[in-house]
């Protein structure tokens, strides 16, 4: 039931769904990491389908919207596993569609079987569309003042590293999870170059990193989360502290040093052993003197987890 | 043995002649008829020479009717008489003339002895024999085929007389009356008077002339004056004064005319011929100074409303021109009532020449009320900002109070746009009146357009944010911040001079936004950063 239910949800995003921008210093996910670390794909070690919706309000039409479609694949006995993530960026007057092909590599530990390391490599094809007509220029006459829609097209590739530990214990409870990542998106920077070479927006470089510490706490988890993003001359750093597993939900609070507090909701539709769907709410408020400006914005993602395979001996080489 | 020659004589005309005259000149060759008759004893000879057989014998008689037919001579005496009386002969000889027979008392001969023989002597031959001329052939005639007369003229050139004969028998001779040494057909250095010449060729035929007259040329007479009854005050006329009829001018500069005009001062230069000689004159032509006036004005510098006075001098009239109202505006003094800076034009003039001067006059500094302003509707009062005066007093409103009549910069609250106006009196006492409008905005949205593309680029094309008329905005300020909502920029009082960049540092060409505080109204726009 559950499934039917993701793929429905799926083919509605969709619809819409192309590709984009990452929007570099807002990219706060709960669960998945993949969207902007090709190291992070299929952790879980589970086909997975997931959206992505994310409009950072500015109080303005024109602002930054995401939609991203997602798909994850793990093969050959989970060491190896597969993405494609469609991306629409709406961002004013610049449109971006990308498809992201992925792939990453794991590292087993099969004595400990609680350790493992990624490496990922993803690919963007990408086109960028500069919607001319849209602009409002005071020299008319500016021979950069276009009055048509211009597009461009460009390929780049991303990198990313990717680590996971977990660390039991001996009790009931206490069991702990570290996980940490680093990426660098757009390795080639190349820039955005409409109209006979002449009219340029730069595409600069990129690097995430992330920290989360998961312990188990009885009735629910404390999930601790750092995030960091550096480019384009900006460096953002954002926490985000989590109760998971209550009652299947989760209650996040966060900040981030764009100047904003995060509120985040999440529950999960599950039996177990089967299938199971992730959806996460997350509400960005403005702390900074563009608050009362109407300066916020939502994030909802969804994710359908597949039933895993059971576990073959060949999964334990 | 004696033969007789029977000639048949024909006269023409002119017997009456004078013989020497007559024969020469009357005479037409012909023949006259006579007896010659000559004696077989008779041995002609000329010279002492025996005349030989086959000699051609010609008679000639005393009248001139002296040329019987030529006979030849065959040894034979002969006797020539002519018309009774005795005569000459002459004989030739295979067409040379061997000798002339002359007759006694024929003054015929007297002409005829002029003629030489072999050895240039005359040759008589006498004879007691009797003989008659038969015919005659009278000599060729001549005339005075031209005449060249050279008069004397211009001082320098002296007179001649040229002859030229056609006719008669050279060698010529000639004779003048006023030099009997001069025997030439020229006469030269000839002064004024009337001369006579005699021609007389070989055969002794005379012309004469006893009336043939040298006259005199002087220079003409000329002397060019400036005509001052003509002269205008650019324009000199010269003419020539002097009575040279028929005289042609060439003045320097190949105008040929007897008055002319000058423009100019200088020596000028003109040749005058009265056809025979010709001379140079010269004028001297010297042109009035001109006109040269000044000019002055009470004060340069007034204030608006005064009255200032200007005296001009040099000239016998004057006349101002000005964009201000002038007072006497034809005399050496005059008035002019200043409204704002201006050139006041004095043209003096005299009888020939006009002179100008520019005079300008310029008002005080203008305090002013201030630019116009922008405020909107319900929103911050506008402070008005007057300048330049030392006491201001605002007019009352009754849009809007304004907070203090008194100072320079009160502030309004109109209800609507509307025109302030102000009272001031600057430092050099002008008082004045000005006004500044208040535009009231209740849609300053589309008052103020906001764009939402820049290309800094340095071309001069949307390198700036500008918005229009931001500068009738008292209180404005500008934020802008990147899609991930970090500021880049961030001013109060914007004043149009953003370029898109951080810190000094261009951003990167892609979508920002804006948000624009106009008087506490809010304004949000994306913004474009292209770069090329």
């Amino acid at each position: 039931m559950s499934r039917y239910i993701a793929i429905i949800i799926g083919l509605l995003f969709t619809v819409e769904l192309s590709a984009q921008l990452q929007n570099e210093l807002l990219t706060i996910t709960q669960r998945d990491y993949n969207i902007w670390n090709p190291a992070a794909i299929a952790t879980d070690g589970r086909p997975v389908v997931g959206i992505l919706y994310k409009d950072v309000n500015l109080g303005l039409e024109q602002s930054p919207l995401q939609y991203l479609a997602n798909y994850q694949l793990p093969v050959r006995f989970q060491n190896t596993a597969f993405s494609a993530t469609l991306t629409k960026d709406f961002l004013a007057d610049i449109r971006q569609n990308k498809l992201s092909l992925g792939y990453r590599y794991s590292i087993f530990n099969h004595r400990l079987d609680d350790q493992r390391f990624y490496l990922g490599l993803s690919a963007d094809f990408r086109q960028d569309k500069l919607l001319a007509g849209n602009h409002f220029a005071r020299d008319v006459d500016d021979p950069l003042a276009l009055s048509e829609t211009e597009n461009a097209y460009g390929i780049d590739f991303n990198v990313g590293l990717y680590y996971q530990l977990y660390l039991p214990s001996s009790t009931a409870t206490g069991d702990q999870k570290f996980k940490a990542g680093i990426s660098v998106s757009r390795l080639r920077a190349k820039d955005v170059v409409y109209f006979d070479d002449n009219i340029v927006s730069n595409r600069p470089r990129h690097v995430f990193g992330m920290f989360n510490y998961i312990r188990e706490l009885g009735l629910l988890n404390l999930d601790v989360k750092y995030y960091l993003s550096v480019g384009a001359g900006n460096t953002n750093h954002a926490f985000l502290v989590s109760l998971t597993e209550v009652y299947f939900m989760r209650f996040s609070l966060g900040y981030s040093t764009t100047q904003d507090l995060i509120l985040s909701w999440g529950f999960d539709l599950t039996d177990f052993d089967d299938s199971e769907v992730e959806v996460d709410l997350s509400l960005y408020y403005g702390l900074d003197d563009i608050l009362d400006r109407n300066r916020n914005g939502v994030q909802v993602t969804v994710r359908y987890l597949f039933a895993p395979k059971p576990w073959t001996t060949s999964d334990f080489r | 043995m004696r033969f007789k020659l029977f000639i048949v004589l024909f006269f023409f005309f002119g017997l009456s002649q004078s013989y020497a005259q007559g024969i020469c000149d009357d005479y037409q060759p012909g023949f006259v008829t006579a007896e010659i008759v000559i004696p077989d004893t008779a041995v002609m000879s000329f010279n002492g020479q025996v005349l030989p057989i086959g000699s051609i014998i010609i008679a000639v008689d005393q009248d001139g009717n002296c040329c019987a037919e030529p006979v030849v001579w065959m040894e034979q005496e002969i006797s020539i008489e002519i018309n009774g009386q005795a005569g000459g002969i002459i004989g030739y000889q295979n067409g040379e003339v061997l000798g002339f027979l002359v007759s006694e008392g024929d003054s015929c001969f007297t002409m005829a002895t002029n003629v030489l023989f072999d050895n240039d002597e005359p040759a008589f031959f006498e004879s007691d024999e009797v003989f008659t001329l038969s015919s005659f052939e009278a000599f060729q005639s001549f005339e005075l085929g031209q005449i060249e007369i050279e008069n004397t003229k211009c001082d320098s050139v002296i007179g001649s007389i040229l002859l030229d004969v056609t006719g008669g028998s050279e060698p010529f001779t000639y004779e003048w009356s006023h030099d009997s040494l001069l025997m030439d057909d020229l006469a030269s250095e000839l002064m004024e008077g009337t001369y006579e010449y005699t021609i007389t060729d070989e055969n002794g035929c005379t012309i004469s002339d006893s009336s043939v007259v040298i006259n005199a040329f002087d220079f003409p007479e000329f002397d060019f004056q400036i005509d001052s009854m003509a002269s205008e005050c650019d324009t000199i006329v010269v003419t020539d004064v002097a009575d040279c009829n028929n005289c042609s001018y060439l003045w320097f500069d190949s105008l040929m005319v007897e008055t002319r005009n000058f423009t100019e001062a200088g020596i000028f230069t003109v040749s005058i011929s009265n056809g025979e000689c010709m001379g140079l004159d010269t004028v001297e032509i010297g042109l009035l100074d001109r006109l040269e006036i000044s000019a002055m004005v009470s004060e340069s510098e007034v204030c608006m409303g005064d009255t200032v006075m200007m005296l001009g001098s040099g000239a016998l009239s004057y006349i101002w021109n000005s964009d201000a109202d002038i007072i006497n505006a034809m005399d050496s003094v005059a008035e002019a009532v200043i409204l704002d800076s201006t050139i006041i034009e004095v043209i003096g003039m005299d009888a020939c020449f006009s002179d100008t001067l520019l005079l300008e006059v310029v008002l005080f500094p203008m305090p002013s009320a201030g630019d116009s302003l922008c405020g909107a509707l319900g929103n911050n009062s506008v402070q008005l900002l007057a300048m330049g005066a030392e006491d201001y007093m605002w007019e009352d409103n009754p849009l809007g109070p304004v907070s203090d009549a008194a100072i320079p910069d009160p502030t309004v609250s109109p209800s609507e746009s509307t025109y302030y106006f102000v009272n001031m009196i600057d430092e050099n006492g002008c008082e004045s009146r000005d006004s500044v409008f208040v535009e009231i905005i209740d849609d300053i949205e589309n008052a103020i357009p906001l764009y939402n593309l820049i290309t800094p680029n340095g071309d001069g094309r949307n390198d700036l944010l500008i918005f229009d008329k931001l500068e009738t905005v008292l209180d404005n300020s500008l934020l802008v911040y990147d899609r991930w909502g970090k500021i880049v920029f961030e001013t109060e009082n914007y004043q149009n001079d953003w370029g898109g960049t951080r810190d000094g540092d261009p951003l990167p060409g892609g979508t920002y936004y804006y948000i624009l505080t106009l008087n506490g109204q809010i304004f949000k726009s994306n913004l474009t950063i292209l770069y090329e």
